[in-house]
């Protein structure tokens, strides 16, 4: 049986994600208002998300301690107080592509510099909060830290400012660069351990991002001690990396893969091997004024051979190589890829 | 099906299984060249006309490449 307290609601707008969030569980509510305060409405908006923490009375039977719903479904069941602010996060997260399927949701931080979007897509542990929250701390705008949200329309990025999760590796190198963690709240998550969040709320004047088109493509893969570099990379292999990295590929109501091949004709694509986070941010923030007019050579920017091709003089009749890669949701990827040969 | 062709490369999307193809160029060369008429042979002339490839390679290449395109349910038995 749930709480009997009386619930409490508060409403937000988060960027373009309106939440609403019930709960009789009122630390929880605390937090989040600790953290969305900037964000809160007195009324729910249009397609608002709503959530509801609700705590299972004491019983020896059930380990799960809470129950978070999304939209009157069952989503989570956290067992610990401090997993069930990440779980509200996370569920919220989960039903943006159902809520809002005109957005493309990739897997991926976005921010937005010199008027330029730049999205920097990967998996959990690649670095991207870390490095979002670094070039935050140096003047980017900021977009989201998880998601990149894609008008299927426009092909625009727009802003869905979320705090930002840092885990308990990274705390350091945030406060290197000077930002604050979020008052002296550790969470915990399941896939990351303990978490801090950043509120990027008022970091610089312009810490908010509008919405924008995407410039820059970027793949950070974190590699500890090692000296950043950017590795140009096609625009095909990445416009295949972003379709692993999508959410919704089949829910959008335009097909993914259009929404993804057209905004990446009018992007630069790169892979990037980031280590320290203040010479990694750097070499970002050349890359960007590079195509300002300023050019490499003048930034010094490291960039190194492009990761899918070899040198001119090996493209050569070489032994077929077919690679197959799937993934472990609905849609099957494959890479079909023959010999690499030079024209005649 | 839809086919997307990406600075000489090809993705393809099939929305009936939800799969996604990325055909490098010369896969995709092969792919195009499938057209219902010409037999492997023929597809292997093809390649050795358009690229720097040693005739026996080429076949192999293009044997290997329809086999796997084939596996994929992008080619259809004419037939």
């Amino acid at each position: 049986m749930p709480s009997s307290r009386p619930d409490k609601t508060r409403h937000f707008r988060i960027g373009v994600v309106p939440v609403s969030i019930t709960s009789a569980h009122r630390s929880l509510l605390n937090q989040y208002v600790s953290l969305y305060g900037h964000w809160r409405t007195e009324k729910p908006a249009d397609r608002t998300i709503r959530i509801n923490v609700s705590r299972r009375p004491f019983s020896a039977i059930h380990r799960r301690r809470f129950i978070v719903t999304v939209n009157d479904r069952v989503r989570f069941e956290p067992a610990r107080a401090d997993e069930t602010l990440p779980y509200v996060e996370w569920a919220v997260n989960w039903e943006i592509p159902k809520v809002f399927p005109e957005y493309l949701q990739l897997h991926a931080s976005s921010l937005q510099m010199d008027g330029d979007g730049i999205i920097l897509p990967g998996t959990s542990g690649s670095g991207k909060s870390t490095l979002t929250a670094g070039l935050l701390a140096r003047g980017a705008s900021y977009l989201c830290d998880e998601f990149a949200l894609i008008h299927a329309g426009t092909l625009q990025l727009h802003p869905f400012p979320k705090a930002i999760c840092i885990k308990k590796p990274s705390y350091a190198a945030l406060e290197s660069v000077g930002l604050k963690l979020h008052e002296n709240q550790h969470y915990y998550k399941k896939t990351k351990g303990y978490v801090r969040f950043v509120n990027p709320v008022g970091v610089h004047a312009r810490w908010m991002g509008r919405p924008c088109s995407i410039r820059y493509v970027i793949f950070p893969r974190y590699v500890q001690g090692a000296e950043p570099r950017l590795n140009p990379m096609s625009r095909p292999e990445a416009a295949f990396s972003l379709h692993e990295v999508c959410f919704n590929l089949l829910g959008c109501t335009a097909v993914g893969l259009d929404v993804i091949v057209n905004m990446i004709h009018a992007a630069e694509c790169y892979q990037l091997v980031s280590g320290e986070i203040r010479s990694t941010c750097a070499l970002v923030e050349r890359l960007v004024r590079s195509g300002k007019g300023t050019s490499a050579e003048a930034t010094n920017i490291r960039v190194g051979a492009p990761a899918d091709r070899e040198p001119e003089t090996t493209r050569k009749n070489r032994a077929l190589a077919a690679q197959v890669a799937t993934d472990d949701r609905d849609c099957r990827r494959t890479v079909i890829q023959s010999a690499t040969m030079e024209e005649s | 099906m839809t086919l997307h062709e990406l600075d000489g490369e090809a993705l393809i999307f099939d929305a009936t299984s939800g799969d996604t193809h990325r055909l490098n160029e010369t896969a995709y060369f092969i792919w195009r060249t499938c057209d219902g008429t010409r037999d492997l042979t023929a597809i292997a002339d093809a390649l050795c006309d358009a690229y720097d490839v040693a005739r026996e390679a080429a076949e192999e290449h293009v044997r290997e490449i329809v086999t796997l395109l084939a596996e994929r349910k992008l080619l259809v038995d004419p037939s």
